[in-house]
């Protein structure tokens, strides 16, 4: 059972690509720094959990078929200080993504930022990860 | 607290070899008290700026083209607010948290050194798994290094403090009342803690350690560096022998300074101490949240490890 | 039959402020600090039980015997109870939510300030804050033990909670609520060595009507007492490495 995927209903499906992943927790393991994307859709549901949320959102690509991203963020507890709450991304709002793609080229990726429909922006990237974003502020 | 005063610091810290009395480390600021006397530690804190742990005893560098560990952890958690106090720069900007051994390095036995490569080659493996990251304690004094998401709440009495930790809602009760601590067969993941004033300084000592914990660790490590590479803590271990005195220090009216020593004979070769400041007084709205750690942790740790944590379940008691 | 209920309540609610002669804070209230627990198998089954393997019996500590479920939650309750051992949320070591971490049988402590009333439970380490400093609920989010504030009515402590995800039961037979449950818990004491316990549950979508359950919970008298460790996610940890059949 050790190395079994884990693959539910659930979640968007990610495959562990090849051998163990090393993770420290950190942005590295998972998402690629060199692979910055920009992605608009509009959301499909959000997890609220910690240690990272999630907002699925559904993106059509060129050929108009809809794809349904999962878009790891930071703790709720780090979005709700900065604003964010269960109703400020409801299902059916479209949202502009800008973040790291995930490096076993599944449909994740980890946001940095995201655009509401307004115009009004929201860091939404996790912290101590690591992550290109996590310097001191510019 | 302007650059000269912390550079004058920096320099008293440096000087003396041992944890310094309180008298040295708080600078001689009156904190205000509450109605029975004692300094008030009450209010709500956020977890101070990022600041390495240690000195690395090897050097390591990473493969060209891999993701670098920017280490400079959540500086952007909180944003800018324009009416928060002024923040303090870090005690010893340019040095590690540890100030003994005035090596910074963390001191371990030469067999300890080699284990922690050991849990630092395996973190793929849910048994070597930084605990953190599996929901498990923090222990000490890793509560007090800087977590995005682990901010503070203090509570205190005649007779007592009680330290609230957002990050996995863990609490600590610390009696004043010179009680010993409890039985060494009684295990705990933050320890048994008791407590007395020396002075302005609140000094904590706890033992009665679980050993499934890391004492310490922040931020975060390159990847695929080895363990004796890292400045950031993680991969330190201990045992049950593990024994922490903290001291709990206000430098001015928003800043608590933190001094923790560690001894664990069975896996360092001396005590060793660290200095931070550790807790920033929060805006006056502040509020922990709840931090559900484990509710939500299964999808991660299938990724890192392979293992479907949320298949399992415990004991029907009830 | 209801106006005799109305007047036992209405017996209950006045006798409490005459009869507490215990300690009390230097603002007057009743100090309810210490270590407390609650006696008896609600955990298990807030509904009259008869003793299974490893269960006691118990009484219903439920006002009127029964949980007034809609019917489809009704339905509901009763799968959850086939399906307990695998779907109890506290078996996969979530948050117990509330009243349920009320009365687990470990113990929990009080902490009370004018501002804040701290309750920290030995299992899983949960801890609920009660503000009673007349702040509001806040923003809109869901938690696992809801959002709690506090007030004083003469010598009982009200705590009002919302705010609920809805994942979490009552119990573990499999009484249940959705995420618009809205608790009120009032803690009164009767003496210094044990309070009234007494919770009004509502939620449309599952009841019919609120409802309401009560119990005494006791102070653990035992001197150098401390809440020491649950640490279910490490028993559950412990539980897959054995099952994956190594050494963890």
């Amino acid at each position: 059972m050790r190395k079994t995927l884990l693959l539910t209903a659930t979640v968007t499906l990610l495959t562990l690509a090849g051998g163990p992943v090393r993770a420290h927790h950190a942005f590295s393991a998972e998402f690629d720094a060199n692979r910055p994307m920009t992605l608009t859709g509009t959301v499909n549901r959000t997890e609220w959990i910690n240690p990272h949320s999630w907002i699925h959102i559904d993106v059509e690509d060129a050929t108009g078929n809809v794809v349904t991203w999962a878009i790891e963020c930071g703790a709720p507890n780090a979005l709700m200080r900065r604003g964010l709450n269960k109703n400020s991304i409801p299902a059916g709002l479209e949202l502009v993504i800008d973040g790291f793609r995930a490096k076993n080229g599944s449909n994740t990726a980890n946001a940095r930022d995201i655009t509401l429909p307004d115009g009004s922006q929201f860091f939404v990237g996790s912290s101590g990860t690591g992550a290109p974003y996590d310097g001191p502020p510019e | 607290m302007t650059k000269v005063h912390a550079g004058r610091i920096a320099v008293v810290a440096l000087v003396l070899a041992a944890p310094a009395t309180s008298l040295a480390q708080d600078g001689g600021f009156e904190p205000p008290r509450t109605k029975w006397g004692d300094p008030d530690l009450r209010g709500h804190y956020l977890p101070g700026p990022y600041q390495a742990l240690e000195t690395p005893t090897s050097e390591w560098a990473p493969p060209e083209g891999a993701n670098q560990g920017q280490g400079a952890a959540f500086s952007r958690f909180f944003e800018p607010d324009p009416d928060a106090p002024a923040r303090p720069t870090p005690a010893r900007p340019d040095g590690p948290m540890i100030i003994d051994p005035p090596s910074g390095q963390v001191p371990f036995q030469p067999w300890a050194t080699e284990q922690r490569n050991e849990i630092m080659a395996r973190q793929d493996q849910l048994e070597h798994l930084d605990p953190r990251v599996k929901c498990l304690p923090a222990a000490f004094p890793r509560a007090h290094l800087p977590v995005g998401y682990n901010t503070y709440q203090i509570e205190q009495g005649p007779g007592f403090i009680l330290m609230l930790y957002e990050w996995n809602h863990h609490s600590r009760y610390i009696p004043l009342d010179d009680s010993p601590h409890i039985d060494p067969a009684i295990r705990l993941g933050m320890g048994d803690s008791r407590g007395r004033w020396e002075g302005n300084t609140l000094v904590v000592d706890t033992t009665n350690f679980t050993d499934n914990t890391w004492p310490v660790g922040h931020g975060a490590p390159p990847e695929g560096a080895p363990g004796s590479a890292l400045s950031t803590g993680h991969g330190v271990f201990h045992s049950d022998q593990l024994h922490v005195i903290e001291r709990f220090t206000f430098i001015d009216a928003n800043t608590i300074q933190y001094t923790a020593t560690i001894e664990d004979a069975d896996v360092f070769s001396q005590p060793w101490t660290l200095r931070y400041n550790a807790l920033q007084r929060a805006a006056d709205d502040h509020m922990l949240f709840e931090y559900a750690c484990h509710e939500g942790n299964g999808r991660n740790l299938s990724l890192m490890t392979g293992i479907d944590v949320e298949a399992a379940r415990v004991h029907p008691i009830p | 039959m209801l106006l005799a209920g109305a007047l036992v309540c209405g017996a209950v609610a006045h006798t409490s402020a005459q009869t507490y002669d215990g300690p009390r804070t230097a603002d007057g209230r009743p100090d309810l600090g210490g270590i407390w627990q609650v006696l008896g198998s609600a955990a298990w089954d807030l509904e009259a039980h008869n003793a299974q393997d490893g269960i006691p019996a118990g009484l219903s500590v439920v006002d009127g015997g029964t949980i007034p479920y809609r019917p489809a939650a009704a339905t509901a309750r009763d799968a959850n109870r086939v399906n307990r051992l695998t779907d109890d949320p506290v078996r996969k070591c979530f948050l117990p939510g509330v009243p349920r971490v009320t009365y687990m049988p470990w113990p929990f402590r009080i902490v009370q300030t004018p501002d804040h009333v701290v309750l920290s439970y030995e299992f899983a380490h949960t801890v609920r804050i009660v503000y009673t400093d007349g702040s509001p609920h806040p923003l809109p989010n869901d938690f696992w033990l809801g959002d709690s504030r506090g007030h004083w009515e003469g010598d009982t402590l009200v705590v009002d909670t919302t705010h609920f995800n809805g994942q979490t039961w009552l119990d573990a037979a499999g009484n249940h609520h959705s995420n618009e449950l809205h608790v009120v818990e009032r803690y009164t004491p009767m003496t210094e060595y044990h309070l009234d316990y007494e919770v009004t549950l509502e939620d449309p979508r599952t009841y019919t009507r609120p409802w309401t359950m009560r119990m005494p919970i006791y102070k653990r008298m035992e001197p150098g007492l401390r809440l020491l460790d649950y640490d279910c996610v490490d028993h559950l940890l412990d539980a897959l490495s054995e099952a994956e059949g190594g050494a963890r």
